[in-house]
């Protein structure tokens, strides 16, 4: 996976949520939420609405963000085939 | 949008709070889990006038924020079970004075798991006085922040 796409994504985490810590403090493969950098399900949704301002690609349901959102991996892979594709259907 | 219920304030009862803190008298529109327009009127003798300002009563701002809130809140299946989780950019644009009806209408803007974000004003006679986002913890799922 590209690296520029995941110091970008820690950047987006980071800024988003107002977190006290470097991006790349963030361990890759760390839960997001419910783990030890005490993130709960109103900063998912904060996330949600970042990653869709940010990068254009849209989480359209629940399973499909507990999925995406799960690690700094796991959205980079999520994002790296979306980004830059209109593939979301309108709401 | 479904027809006004038959009783917009037993509606607005749906609420948890009360009397000195209830900032919704009347549901006069919901969609429920979409959008809801409800209205307010903030009476000259409610207490916070005395202080907010003395001789020359307005409405404080967080108060509006509230109406915006618990509006939110009655637009949810489950109006007792939200909580108010966040606040995003709250702007106050022209002093709600003593006697004026606040008509909030709120729009639900995104959600993910319990988290639920509506946006939308506040106005006075047509004219918007207040707007912002409140985000809603919805259902008995985490314990709220505070």
């Amino acid at each position: 996976m590209a690296p520029d796409l995941e110091s970008r994504v820690r950047g987006t985490i980071v800024q988003s949520l107002r977190l006290k810590k470097g991006p790349e403090e963030i361990e890759g493969d760390a839960p997001l939420f419910g783990g030890s950098l005490g993130l709960d399900s109103i900063d998912a949704l904060e996330l949600v609405l970042a990653v869709e301002r940010e990068y254009g690609v849209r989480i359209q349901d629940d399973a499909v963000g507990r999925e995406a959102l799960a690690s700094v991996r796991a959205l980079v892979a999520f994002l790296g085939p979306r980004i830059g594709k209109d593939e979301t259907p309108p709401a | 949008m479904r027809p006004p219920p038959p009783d917009p304030v037993a509606r607005a009862g749906a609420l948890p709070h009360r009397p000195p803190f209830r900032f919704v008298d009347e549901v006069l529109e919901v969609s429920p889990g979409e959008r809801i327009e409800a209205a307010r009127v903030f009476r000259p003798e409610e207490e916070f006038f005395r202080g907010h300002f003395p001789g020359e009563p307005i409405v404080p701002g967080v108060l509006l924020v509230e109406c915006m809130a618990q509006a939110a809140g009655l637009a949810e299946e489950d109006p007792g079970g939200a909580r108010l989780a966040r606040i995003d950019g709250a702007r106050f644009l022209a002093p709600v004075r003593p006697g004026d009806r606040v008509v909030v209408t709120m729009r639900r803007a995104a959600s993910f798991g319990p988290a639920v974000r509506y946006e939308g004003e506040c106005r006075v006679e047509g004219r918007v006085v207040a707007e912002g986002a409140v985000t809603l913890r919805t259902g008995s799922g985490e314990a709220g922040r505070g």
